[in-house]
């Protein structure tokens, strides 16, 4: 039976190799490899928009799979790869500033091309979306965006502050949530459709 | 577990957002493993929130600079009134528009001085002129200087020819009341003219 802890890997933290375990088999962690390797990547690649860093993160999801995949179960060794790969892939991009090129990234989603020559332009418009969507909400709601997203605060903290109940910071969070992704969904019609022809 | 793409996204975003509770959060994580919506959902949810983020990033970029602008200016400001206001006092200073109180206190502090000065110099003559009298006075004979100095010269005459010109001014300023006034003059005979010693 595996730690209490054993499916809470202490995450971001080069795991501490202890000579009395017996790392996974070589060959059980190739296997996961060819079984959830593409998905994991499909997963990652739509996480951080870079394939590079992509094939870091997986390969330093399934390094850590063979550190500490004995102390997973083997039923649920693909939810502790798909856990570990994305707070890897959190990791990566604070300690990477990946969150600087979030709007190439923007751009790579709606055109489809990593790095094609319309990136700039494509890439001033989605700022642009995201602005004006941002300008287009009701001040309230913009107001828990903010202090959500951008000072990472939690709606506890946001209720307490601006002495709202819970459940209304989360109402205004949740409706600013569903028209942002409306406007951007918007935007990037157009070009969807000229990627496509 | 069945959600809608609203329900879907709002999980997918609490999730990014750390605010899940301990069993929803280990629900949709089961849940990534096998479903590929949830996964995609919270592909959107990790993209709108950097973008958001990006372009406050931006906006506070934006504004940050307006504002520090804004305070050099009242630094600048602050600084050119406090130059010229030095500028002012220093050119009112200089042309005796200000301070006149302080002028008058320097001019009676020279005329003080020359006043002490002139009663000092009154009172040595005195004295020198009593041991004259008393017949201690040494004379300036020399056996080789008869040309330069004549035998009868005294101390006194050389000094007077020789009196230095701050010394004539100093008497000469001397106010009418200050023999009055000056111990070193409270005699009986009243001290000789300038230049004309007792001898």
């Amino acid at each position: 039976m595996p730690s209490p802890d054993g499916d809470k890997p202490a995450l971001n933290e080069p795991a501490a190799i202890n000579p009395d375990i017996t790392p996974l088999d070589p060959s059980v962690v190739a296997a996961l490899y060819v079984q959830h390797g593409e998905e994991l990547r499909r997963f990652l690649l739509g996480i951080l928009r870079d394939a590079q860093l992509t094939a870091d993160v997986l390969q330093a999801t399934f390094a850590k799979m063979v550190e500490r995949g004995h102390e997973t179960q083997e039923t649920t060794r693909k939810a502790w790869l798909f856990r570990v790969a994305y707070h890897e892939a959190m990791a990566y991009r604070r300690r990477e500033g990946v969150g600087d090129k979030v709007l190439r990234r923007f751009a790579w989603h709606t055109s489809g091309v990593a790095g094609s020559s319309d990136e700039p332009l494509l890439r001033l418009e989605s700022v642009q979306s995201v602005r004006d969507a941002l300008e287009e909400l009701p001040p309230e709601q913009r107001q828990v965006v903010r202090m959500r997203i951008y000072e990472e605060k939690t709606f506890a903290v946001i209720a307490k502050e601006l002495k709202i109940p819970i459940g209304t910071a989360l109402g205004r969070m949740r409706s600013a949530l569903q028209k942002l992704k409306a406007k951007l969904t918007d935007s990037s019609k157009p070009d969807e459709k000229s990627s496509s022809q | 577990m069945t959600t809608d793409k609203y329900d879907l996204d709002w999980l997918a975003f609490s999730y990014a957002a750390g605010e899940l509770e301990n069993t929803d959060h280990e629900q949709f994580e089961a849940r990534l493993a096998e479903d590929q919506s949830a996964r995609e959902a919270l592909a959107r949810a990790v993209e709108l929130c950097q973008t958001v983020s990006a372009v406050e990033t931006q906006r506070c970029d934006y504004i940050t600079p307006a504002a520090h602008s804004h305070n050099n200016w009242n630094q600048r400001l602050t600084w050119m009134a406090v130059g010229g206001l030095a500028s002012v006092l220093v050119a009112l200073l200089w042309s005796g528009v200000v301070g006149p109180a302080w002028q008058a206190a320097s001019r009676s502090f020279h005329a003080f001085s020359q006043q002490n000065l002139a009663s000092a110099w009154t009172e040595t003559r005195t004295q020198i002129a009593d041991v004259r009298e008393a017949g201690y006075w040494p004379s300036l004979t020399s056996a080789d200087s008869d040309d330069d100095i004549p035998s009868t010269a005294t101390l006194d005459d050389v000094s007077l020819d020789d009196a230095p010109s701050w010394m004539t001014a100093a008497v000469f300023s001397l106010p009418a009341n200050s023999s009055a006034t000056d111990p070193a003059n409270n005699q009986d005979s009243p001290p000789s003219p300038p230049g004309r010693g007792p001898g």
